[in-house]
């Protein structure tokens, strides 16, 4: 046995917590070693005279408790005479601490909520690429259409309004008969120096046919709440005048109404009878119209053609004098550079013929929802009262609703926040405590 | 009213509810200061003072500890602390045990072993309070409360193999303590030295 297991034994001992093997393992020690033996009697001694020092002490004395109770009590009288001071000056370090994150905590919601209202989800949603309006007035919609680009249809063909002849000759065909559209596509519009004059109206009812050339245009928009109805008509008047419509475009807008781009040619002499009728289909929201006159172009063209065909018989009839093969050859290139001019000249005067023949009319057809009238009546202070208060209630909900979502949006943060003040705190009580245990 | 209710009216300020936690501790509180003051008037100055001192900390009472531990605490330190204060030095004079005592009905002479068994008291009791604080609480606790090594392990807050292990150091530190006392076997002795010059560490 060694020493530090003998103490063991020693100290069991002295506890009268040793068994009889224990207490023979100690006593066979102590055989080898009598001053152990010697030191457990000493301690056993010394355990007694401790035990016995509480004899020597007399009983607390019968009016010892009066004593410190009085002293007690007048302690807590003299605080009672200091303790609303201090519980005043206490309480209000409290109440202010209160106050303070109780505004902490409101401005943090309202002015959280207020500045993060616009980036909340909002009532509606919206697929993406779409920027919608919230208005849901068809006047409204079909006032900012005119002119602009809302269809979500794209045109086959644009067309600047009041721009003369910027029109492609590539537009689209519609019922006319073949022989009228054998329309030959070359045509060098360089020569053609085209001036927009817009909304201008020729009356032309007395043009020379011959000698004057007046190309006519108009551009129209019209709504209507009988779209179908209205596009019915308008296809029927354009055959009643003995035009054809050159397009057709039918769109439909975000809101669900419907928009069509037509674009028509009338014959001149019943120009000015369409434009008259167009106003039977729908409300003209805007009328421009543009008149050209093409004559002094067209003479030219004539003029240059009658140099060509001139020159096409001279040509012509050198070819039949010269008998060298060379001169045939070129002569026979320059006849086919001659026929090509006067090809080109040709076709000019004939688009010019066929646009003086055939005005051109471009309508855009918007459907509008039927809107009820409104009618203003006078409100008394009272129902002006019960309509403020009603907004305030609105106001006030979706308020509260957007502050709903702002804490849903917060609660993340918030509770990560949270986590970490309680390990804080924990980690400080800890340490308190075992500061005041120290 | 159980213990929590009497302390927290205790904490507010209730005399009543401090009397009625404190007064089934007062004999202890008694004993500590006797033991250490060996004097009836300074031991009741002592224990007056530790109740008063108790009274205005019971707010500050977290509960880590026992009340009976923490109030023994304050009846130790208040009853040394006037200990230091009034210099009593535990004088072995036949004059001064015949003062303190009121056990004595009558002005004669003590015996000799009475003298000594005396002076052999308060060698312990020096000794005892030679130690540090870690080593002579579990020990007083022990030996002269006479409360179990898992009821003091509870009041200090302590594993119990750590206070058997504490009171066993202690024990050892008192006997070597007593050495002097042993050695010497005078009145006049020098064994109530402060504790600050023979202070046992644990």
């Amino acid at each position: 046995m060694k020493l530090n297991e003998y103490e063991v034994l020693l100290n069991l001992w002295l506890d009268g917590e040793i068994t009889e093997e224990e207490e023979a393992q100690l006593l066979s020690y102590e055989l080898d070693h009598p001053e152990c033996a010697s030191r457990r009697q000493a301690l056993h001694t010394l355990q007694q005279e401790m035990a016995s020092l509480n004899e020597d002490i007399p009983p607390m004395p019968s009016g010892l408790h009066a004593a410190w109770m009085q002293k007690v009590e007048e302690e807590h009288m003299q605080s009672m005479e200091n303790h609303p001071a201090k519980e005043k000056r206490s309480w209000n370090r409290k109440r202010i601490f209160r106050i303070v994150s109780v505004a902490a905590a409101l401005v943090f919601l309202i002015g959280g909520t207020s500045l993060m209202r616009d980036s909340l989800p909002g009532k509606h949603a919206y697929p993406s690429g779409y920027v919608l309006s919230h208005s849901e007035d068809a006047e409204q919609n079909t006032a900012s259409y005119a002119g602009n680009n809302l269809s979500m249809a794209s045109r086959s063909k644009s067309v600047e309004a009041g721009a003369g002849y910027m029109a492609a000759e590539s537009a689209v065909m519609g019922s006319a008969p073949m022989e009228e559209m054998a329309f030959a596509d070359d045509y060098d519009y360089e020569t053609e120096d085209v001036t927009a004059d817009a909304s201008v109206s020729y009356d032309t009812g007395s043009q020379a046919v011959s000698s004057t050339k007046i190309i006519r245009n108009a551009s129209l928009a019209i709504t209507t709440t009988a779209f179908d109805q209205s596009l019915k008509e308008l296809e029927s008047l354009c055959k009643a005048c003995g035009g054809w419509i050159a397009s057709n475009n039918t769109s439909t807008r975000y809101n669900g109404l419907r928009n069509a781009y037509l674009e028509m040619r009338i014959p001149s002499g019943e120009y000015e009878h369409f434009l008259s009728q167009t106003g039977e289909t729908g409300r003209t929201t805007s009328r421009s119209e543009s008149t050209y006159d093409a004559t002094e172009n067209y003479q030219d063209t004539q003029a240059r053609l009658k140099t060509q065909q001139a020159l096409m018989d001279r040509l012509t009839g050198m070819m039949t004098e010269t008998a060298d093969l060379s001169d045939l050859l070129e002569l026979e290139d320059k006849i086919a550079q001659t026929q090509y001019q006067i090809d080109r000249y040709q076709s000019s005067l004939n688009a010019t013929d066929r646009k003086v023949a055939y005005s051109t009319v471009e309508i855009n057809l918007t459907e509008e929802k039927e809107t009820e009238q409104v009618q203003y009546r006078d409100v008394s202070f009272g129902e002006r009262i019960g309509l403020a208060f009603e907004n305030g209630l609105d106001a006030f909900a979706e308020f509260m609703e957007d502050m709903l979502l702002f804490l849903a949006e917060a609660l993340p943060l918030l509770l990560c926040l949270a986590v970490i003040i309680l390990i804080i705190v924990c980690v400080v009580r800890a340490l308190r405590r075992k500061h005041h245990r120290k | 009213m159980d213990t929590s209710q009497l302390l927290s009216r205790a904490r507010s300020g209730d005399p009543s509810a401090f009397e009625a936690l404190i007064s089934p501790h007062e004999d202890m509180v008694w004993r500590v200061c006797y033991r250490i003051l060996q004097n009836h008037e300074d031991a009741q100055d002592a224990m007056q003072d530790a109740m008063l001192r108790a009274y205005r900390g019971i707010a500050q009472f977290r509960g880590d500890a026992s009340l009976k531990t923490w109030l023994y605490q304050i009846a130790m330190s208040t009853a040394t602390d006037l200990y230091r204060k009034r210099k009593i030095r535990l004088a072995d004079s036949v004059d001064a045990l015949q003062e303190e005592s009121h056990d004595i009905p009558d002005s004669s002479p003590l015996p000799e072993d009475t003298i000594y068994r005396r002076q052999r008291q308060r060698a312990i009791r020096d000794a005892i309070c030679a130690l540090s604080d870690s080593l002579r609480m579990p020990l007083e606790l022990f030996a002269l409360e006479g409360m179990s090594y898992p009821e003091i392990a509870q009041h200090l807050g302590l594993p119990l193999g750590t206070v058997k292990s504490r009171i066993a150091r202690a024990r050892l530190a008192v006997q070597e303590n007593l050495q002097i006392f042993e050695d010497s076997a005078e009145p006049d002795r020098t064994s109530s030295v402060s504790k600050n010059e023979r202070r046992t560490r644990a």
